[in-house]
């Protein structure tokens, strides 16, 4: 027995205090929530901003884990199919489609508080949020689709209307630019960034990604055509531009170095309207070409089924996608608005209509394709392949049609491609 | 005289040791305190490689169900020489070992003998050489992907200012294959050219004194002396950098993202995408075994080839 002296037993007080201090203490702490947000200065900084008036006004602290767009991907669905549970509410899209099953089902959510209403019509449906078994998983709070920005002096020079239909139509524009502009090439794209190219091949497809049996399927002569428009429409990037980042490809419009830039209009339109841009007041968004879609970027809210206070995670949702933040969030970070109320307001409206007009038409007929991400990587990886000159056009969709056939269309694909009328009747 | 003086008596430790060795003899407890250590190996290695092995016979991918699917035979390793993508990657792997060992070996020798002696400049100028190697290889291709960015970087730049048009490093298929290659030789030269230093500073001195008396110049010494003598650990150390180069993951990640298109996909890099982005667990493991074997054949490529040279300088 070791002899007990007044030193050690007040050692021995001490530490029982102190472990009763923090078990009251933990016990007292606010409820936390963590959300998984892509690391953009964007969505996290708007995060940021909301969670620290929801603190304020409900006491519950929101751990904002913000990533690289690839990392956040990675690290959700890690997440949910390792069942560490770490993130009560993930943001995410329609690539996450491997583990829609792990999210819980957000309909009586919605019903409770009516939310739908205001939102832009036709928003919260399948093919464009997210749905499993025929209920919504997916709350939206960003939204984008692929646009077509163009120099209005350039297109003026040129006497060219940026009302194209096809991308042969740009094709033959480019021609036309290149003539009348001295050292500038017709367009940038974030060609290094190789599932960009998605974007060219949705818009110039018009048929279906799911055949009627359920496969993964290509109407190749169609896809074979779209493809080849791409490759041909690739020869008008500027010199050394077939790995540009996102940067480097608005930059260079920035710079009146192109005549257009292809991207997601959310990703540039703030800095081309900023007071230091040399093409503010000289720029404009067109109709996007092509009788496909143009592709949504939609962002949408998550509940994993293994989040605890799923209560919680809904007033978080509502907090940061609902209506009352997102004036601010547009403005601010310019996070497209998924309420029709924002595009009402007639101090934006009148700000932006230089491109609003193209730009809500996109969202109209905006779409996500009904692959996964397997799917996709295959039909985009070759596609970069075919513009390459690594193969043909006919090659390149064959050996994708015939690979498609070994990859399973996930349930909710498949949901979505019959609710979105991409799958073959 | 002296007298021959009787071997000391070698004293058996007391106690639970003593006894466990007077059972099991000292080969046995030997082996007994090895248990621990065989335990964690076969833990860490032969479990994940035995579980592996096992998966690939069944149908499993996670993001259909967290349990694995039914047994499907050789299916697995038939869709892995079947699938296009999966050739294109043993090409292009095969490709980067060739080239970036052959250049890592190389360049590697050359810096060896020019840096090989103990002064105190030659000590520094093979630390500083070493310094690639010990930056983290995802930090090297965000590094890389910067410096070879076709239209901004400081390398087209430079290119640039001497009259040179620098060409798409990233952006085409060719450049890229290049660009790796150049990249992954960059990294690892330093350790092909420690290692040789080592090996040409543990030569024996006599040998060279010999063949300077006997009036061989430089490239005579280095042809019928050095590299013979070096050639066991020539060998090994091409061994290790061919494998590694099998294992390129990370600055194909940081750099090309595998393109453009599939230009660039390495074996680990396709396996790394399957497994861990798509979630087809079962095939992943099936394609990383036709990889481990392919890289077992080329170890014992290697090894033989060591044993030959070995012989040779036995014999000689």
């Amino acid at each position: 027995m070791y002899p007990t002296t007044k030193r050690t037993k007040a050692a021995t007080t001490m530490a029982v205090i102190s472990t009763a201090a923090i078990l009251l203490a933990s016990s007292a702490m606010a409820a936390e929530l963590n959300f998984s947000v892509m690391e953009s200065g964007t969505y996290d900084k708007a995060a940021a901003e909301v969670a620290a008036d929801f603190k304020a006004a409900t006491g519950t602290d929101v751990q904002i884990s913000a990533f690289p767009w690839a990392v956040l991907r990675q690290n959700n669905t890690t997440d949910l199919i390792s069942g560490t549970n770490q993130y009560d509410v993930m943001s995410g899209g329609y690539y996450l489609s491997d583990v829609y099953s792990y999210f819980a089902p957000l309909d009586d959510y919605i019903a409770k508080d009516n939310y739908a209403q205001g939102m832009i019509p036709g928003l919260l449906s399948p093919g464009r949020s997210e749905f499993v078994g025929g209920k919504s998983i997916g709350i939206p709070y960003g939204v984008d689709a692929y646009g077509l920005i163009f120099n209005k002096d350039m297109f003026e020079k040129a006497g060219i209307s940026p009302d194209f239909a096809s991308w042969s139509d740009v094709a033959a524009a480019c021609d036309k630019i290149i003539a009348a502009n001295a050292d500038v090439a017709c367009f940038s794209h974030p060609t290094g960034s190789p599932e960009q190219i998605g974007g060219f091949f949705f818009s110039g497809y018009a048929r279906t990604y799911v055949s009627k049996d359920g496969k993964y399927s290509l109407d190749v002569p169609a896809a074979t055509a779209a493809a080849e428009e791409i490759a041909a429409l690739w020869k008008y990037l500027p010199a050394k531009g077939t790995a540009l980042t996102f940067d480097e490809a608005h930059q260079l419009f920035k710079d009146q170095k192109v005549a257009m830039t292809i991207t997601y209009p959310s990703f540039i339109t703030n800095s081309l309207d900023a007071d230091d841009s040399p093409v503010k007041g000289h720029w404009g968004m067109a109709k996007f070409p092509g009788k496909g879609f143009p592709w949504l970027s939609l962002w949408q809210l998550f509940v994993p089924t293994a989040t605890e206070d799923k209560d919680a995670a809904w007033a978080w949702i509502k907090a940061y996608a609902g209506p009352e933040n997102a004036k601010r969030n547009l403005v601010e970070h310019n996070i497209g608005s998924v309420w029709s109320a924002t595009y009402d307001d007639p101090e934006l409206k009148a700000k932006n209509a230089h491109f609003w007009p193209a730009l809500i038409a996109g969202f109209a007929s905006a779409k996500n394709p009904p692959l996964s991400g397997e799917a996709q990587d295959l039909l985009t990886n070759t596609l970069q392949d075919i513009v390459n000159g690594r193969v043909s056009a006919a090659d390149g969709i064959a050996a994708v049609e015939s690979q498609w056939a070994a990859i399973p269309v996930p349930a909710a694909m498949l949901e979505a491609a019959a609710g979105s009328g991409l799958q073959e009747k | 005289m002296r007298q021959p003086q009787p071997y000391p008596q070698v004293r058996r430790p007391a106690g639970i040791v003593g006894r466990l060795e007077a059972r099991l003899g000292e080969s046995g407890i030997l082996l007994l305190f090895l248990v621990p250590a065989l335990l964690v190996v076969i833990g860490a290695q032969l479990y994940p490689l035995a579980s592996s092995a096992i998966l690939s016979f069944f149908d499993w991918s996670l993001s259909r169900s967290p349990t694995v699917g039914p047994f499907i035979g050789f299916d697995n390793y038939v869709r892995t020489f079947t699938d296009p993508i999966f050739a294109n990657s043993v090409a292009f792997t095969v490709i980067l070992a060739v080239c970036s060992t052959a250049l890592q070996l190389v360049c590697g020798l050359g810096i060896a003998m020019l840096t090989v002696g103990e002064s105190y400049t030659l000590r520094l100028v093979r630390t500083l050489l070493m310094l690639p190697m010990v930056v983290a290889p995802v930090a090297v291709g965000t590094i890389w992907r910067m410096i070879l960015s076709a239209r901004v970087g400081p390398l087209n730049q430079a290119l640039a200012s001497i009259g040179i048009d620098g060409p798409n490093w990233l952006g085409d298929p060719n450049w890229a294959v290049f660009s790796l290659i150049m990249i992954d030789a960059w990294e690892w030269t330093p350790f092909v050219a420690i290692t040789l230093t080592a090996a040409l500073t543990s030569l024996p001195s006599e040998v060279m004194r010999a063949a300077s008396v006997d009036g061989a110049g430089r490239w005579t010494t280095f042809r019928y002396i050095v590299l013979p003598m070096i050639m066991p650990i020539f060998v090994l150390v091409a061994m290790f950098r061919t494998i590694e180069a099998f294992l390129t993951l990370d600055i194909v990640f940081t750099t090309t993202a595998g393109g453009p298109g599939y230009t660039t996909h390495t074996l680990s890099f396709w396996i790394y995408q399957q497994g861990l982005k798509y979630f087809n667990i079962s095939y992943a493991a099936a394609s990383s075994w036709v990889m481990l074997l392919f890289c077992v054949a080329i170890a014992g490529g290697f090894l033989l080839w060591r044993r030959r040279i070995t012989a040779w300088q036995v014999s000689r």
